[in-house]
C-alpha cells in the first residue's frame, strides 16, 4: 500500500515538473524530460503491479468471505436462505449511473490518444470549459472508481510519447 | 609542478582568495556556470548565467615573499553571449555561458573558446601596453588637422601606456545545434575541436565557421524511442583521433575518428553492471553521468554520477577499477532531492595535475577530494567564514546517525541551495579554484608553500 501510495505522489510530482519545464526559460530541456519520464515509467509498473497485486488479494478476500457466506447460509433454514438469495440478487445488478452518463455514448472521443489532457484525477483540473452541447468523457467522481480511473489512464498514458513529441 | 608527500595520509589546503559579491542575496546573472584554468595556470577563466566571462590572472612570484604564489587577480571582462531569441520555434536562447575551454597558446595573445546552449565563440584577449603617437594628419584626439598648418613630416612612434585588455570576438560558430551544447574540447592537433549537444557530435576546424562535419549522432528515427542522451563529451589529451562520451544512461563511449565519418560505432564501450538490490524509482537519473574527463596522460577516465567518482581504465571496459563516493548518504534522500530538483544538479569533476588526486563538489559548499595513492579522501568547505588568509581548511564530516560529534553536521542540516557544481585545479601546481553560487575561492596546498620557503 505505502508503495502504490508513494508511486502516486511520484507520479504527480513528475506530470507537475513536466508541466512547468514548458514554460522554462531556454526551452524544454531533452536530458531532463528524459529522466522525468524515466521515472514516471518506473513508478507506473510499480503502481501497476501493486495494483494488480492488490486486486488479486482483494479477489481472494472476497472469494474466501463468499464461501463462507454460503456455509454458513447452508447451516440456516431453507425459507431463510432462499429469501435472503432473492433478496441478494437484484442488489448485485450494477445501479444506473444516469448522472455521469454521457448522452451520446456512441460518437467517438474527439480527444487526440497520447496528450496530456489523459491526466490522471487526483489532479487539479486544467481542461477548459465546454460549451453546452460539447461532449465530456465519463468522469469518474466515486473514490471507489478512482483507482481504475488512474491505471486506466497510466496504461493510456505513453509516457515517452508525451514528453518527447514536444521536440 | 610540486611534488607530492607520500608520508602524508593527504594535502592540507588553505585558503587563499574569494572573489565575488559578499551579498547574501544572489542575483541569478551572477551565478558562476563554468570555471577553467589555462593550459599554464597564469590564466583562470569564469563564465556564468548572465553570458559574461571574467579572467583572473596570477601575479607573478615575488621575490620579497618567495613563499606565496602570486596571486589572481581580474584581468578581463566582457561580454561573451547575449540572450537571444529563436523565432522559428518561439524560444529564448539562455546567455549562460555553458563551457570555457582555453587554446593552447600560440602567440602573446590568449585564445579560448566559450559556448552557450546554441552557439560556440573564439576570443581572442590580447593586451595593448603601447600606443602610436605623432601622426602627420590627425589630432592625439583623431579629429583630422587642417592640411594646410602641416609643414613638416614626422614618423610616428609607440609610446608606453597604461595596459589595456582587449577581448575581441574572432569566430562565430552558429547554427549548428539544434539541441543544447553540453560540452566543447580542444584536439590537441590544435586545430580542431568539437561540440556536443543531447544528441549529436560536430566536429569543427578552429578557422572555418560555416560548416562542421557531425561525427556522432544519436537521434533514433522516431523520438518517440529515445532512451539515451549524450551528457557530455572529450578529446583524448594526447591521441588527436580519439575522443568519448557520456550518456544519461551512465556509459561511456569511445570513437575512433578513423574508423568512419560517422563514429556511432563505437571502439569501446564502458558501462558498470547496475547492483539488482539498489534499484528504485531513481536508479536512471542517479546513474547518469553529470561528467566525464580524460585523465591528464590519457590512461584513465573519470566519471561523475550522482552519487559517486568512479575512474576507469582505458583498456578495461566491463568495470571501473575505482569507485569513490562522494555523498552514499544522500541515497535515502532522493525522493525528497527529486521533489525539490536537486537531484538533476550536474556536478563537475576533475584531476590534479599529476592525475593522484580527483575532486569534486557537493551540497553544503563541500567539495571532496580523493588520493588515489594512498585511498585517503576529504571533505572540505568553501565558506566565507573561513577566511583568513593561509588559514589550513579544517575537514568537515557529515552523519547520519542520531548521535552527532562536534564539527559534524546532520544530513538533514546540509543547505542544498548551497552546492559546488564547477571546480578547476592548476595543470602544474596544487592550487584549486572552487565556485559557489555567486562566488570563487582559491585555495593552495599548505605544504607546497612551507618547500618553497
Amino acid at each position: 500500500m505505502e508503495v502504490n501510495a508513494e508511486a502516486r505522489r511520484i507520479l504527480a510530482v513528475s506530470i507537475s515538473k513536466l508541466y512547468a519545464s514548458r514554460s522554462q526559460r531556454g526551452g524544454l530541456r531533452l536530458h531532463r524530460s528524459l529522466l522525468v519520464s524515466l521515472v514516471m515509467k518506473s513508478a507506473r509498473d510499480i503502481y501497476h503491479s501493486s495494483a494488480a497485486v492488490m486486486e488479486k488479494a482483494a479477489a481472494a478476500a472476497a472469494e474466501a468471505s463468499l464461501v463462507s457466506t454460503e456455509e454458513a447460509m447452508e447451516a440456516m433454514d431453507t425459507a431463510e436462505q432462499q429469501q435472503q438469495q432473492q433478496h441478494q440478487a437484484p442488489e448485485k445488478q450494477p445501479r444506473e449511473d444516469k448522472e455521469n452518463q454521457s448522452p451520446n455514448p456512441q460518437r467517438a472521443s474527439r480527444k487526440r490518444p497520447g496528450k496530456v489532457s489523459a491526466v490522471p484525477d487526483f489532479l487539479p483540473e486544467k481542461r477548459a470549459r465546454l460549451e453546452p452541447g460539447e461532449e465530456r468523457h465519463e468522469a469518474a467522481v466515486s473514490p471507489s472508481s478512482c483507482r481504475g480511473t488512474l491505471a486506466e489512464t497510466l496504461s493510456a498514458l505513453p509516457l515517452n510519447r508525451v514528453v518527447i513529441a514536444a521536440f | 609542478m610540486a611534488e607530492a608527500d607520500d608520508e602524508n595520509s593527504g594535502m592540507e589546503w588553505c585558503f587563499s582568495q574569494v572573489k565575488g559579491a559578499i551579498d547574501d542575496e544572489v542575483a541569478e546573472a551572477d551565478i558562476i556556470s563554468t570555471v577553467e584554468f589555462n593550459c599554464t595556470g597564469d590564466l583562470l577563466a569564469t563564465g556564468d548565467k548572465g553570458g559574461r566571462i571574467v579572467i583572473f590572472q596570477q601575479e607573478p612570484e615575488s621575490k620579497n615573499q618567495p613563499q606565496c604564489r602570486g596571486e589572481y587577480n581580474v584581468y578581463s571582462t566582457f561580454q561573451s553571449h547575449e540572450p537571444e531569441f529563436d523565432y522559428l520555434k518561439s524560444l529564448e536562447i539562455e546567455e549562460k555561458i555553458n563551457k570555457i575551454r582555453w587554446l593552447p597558446q600560440k602567440n602573446a595573445a590568449h585564445y579560448l573558446l566559450s559556448t552557450n546552449d546554441k552557439t560556440i565563440k573564439l576570443w581572442k584577449i590580447s593586451e595593448r601596453d603601447k600606443r602610436p603617437e605623432g601622426y602627420n594628419l590627425k589630432e592625439e584626439d583623431g579629429r583630422y588637422k587642417d592640411f594646410t598648418t602641416i609643414d613638416s613630416l614626422q614618423v610616428p612612434v609607440f609610446k608606453p601606456m597604461d595596459l589595456m585588455v582587449e577581448a575581441s570576438p574572432r569566430r562565430v560558430f552558429a547554427n549548428a545545434h539544434t539541441y543544447h551544447i553540453n560540452s566543447i574540447s580542444v584536439n590537441s592537433d590544435n586545430e580542431t575541436y568539437l561540440s556536443a549537444d543531447d544528441l549529436r557530435i560536430n566536429l569543427w576546424h578552429q578557422e572555418i565557421t560555416d560548416q562542421s562535419f557531425n561525427i556522432v549522432d544519436i537521434k533514433p528515427a522516431n523520438m518517440e524511442d529515445l532512451t539515451e542522451v549524450i551528457t557530455a563529451a572529450e578529446f583524448h589529451p594526447n591521441q588527436c583521433q580519439t575522443l568519448l562520451y557520456s550518456s544519461s544512461k551512465g556509459i561511456i563511449r569511445l570513437c575512433d575518428l578513423r574508423a568512419a565519418a560517422l563514429c556511432d560505432q563505437h571502439v569501446k564501450l564502458f558501462e558498470e553492471p547496475e547492483d539488482p538490490n539498489s534499484r528504485s524509482f531513481f536508479s536512471e537519473i542517479i546513474s547518469s553521468i553529470a561528467d566525464v574527463k580524460f585523465s591528464h596522460n590519457g590512461r584513465y577516465i573519470m566519471t561523475r554520477d550522482y552519487l559517486s567518482v568512479k575512474i576507469w581504465d582505458i583498456n578495461m571496459e566491463t568495470r571501473p577499477i575505482e569507485t569513490y563516493q562522494v555523498n552514499e548518504y544522500l541515497r535515502s534522500k532522493l525522493c525528497s532531492l527529486y521533489e525539490n530538483d536537486c537531484i538533476f544538479d550536474k556536478f563537475e569533476c576533475c584531476w590534479s595535475g599529476d592525475d593522484s588526486v580527483v575532486m569534486t563538489g557537493s551540497y553544503n559548499n563541500f567539495f571532496r577530494m580523493f588520493d588515489r595513492g594512498c585511498r585517503h579522501d576529504v571533505t572540505l568547505e568553501a565558506s566565507r567564514e573561513h577566511c583568513k588568509p593561509q588559514s589550513v581548511l579544517k575537514p568537515r564530516r557529515v552523519t547520519t546517525g542520531g548521535k552527532r560529534k562536534k564539527d559534524e553536521i546532520s544530513v538533514d542540516s546540509l543547505d542544498f541551495n548551497r552546492k559546488i557544481l564547477h571546480t578547476a585545479w592548476h595543470p602544474l601546481d596544487n592550487i584549486i579554484a572552487v565556485a559557489t553560487t555567486n562566488n570563487l575561492f582559491i585555495f593552495q596546498d599548505k605544504l607546497n608553500q612551507q618547500l618553497t620557503n
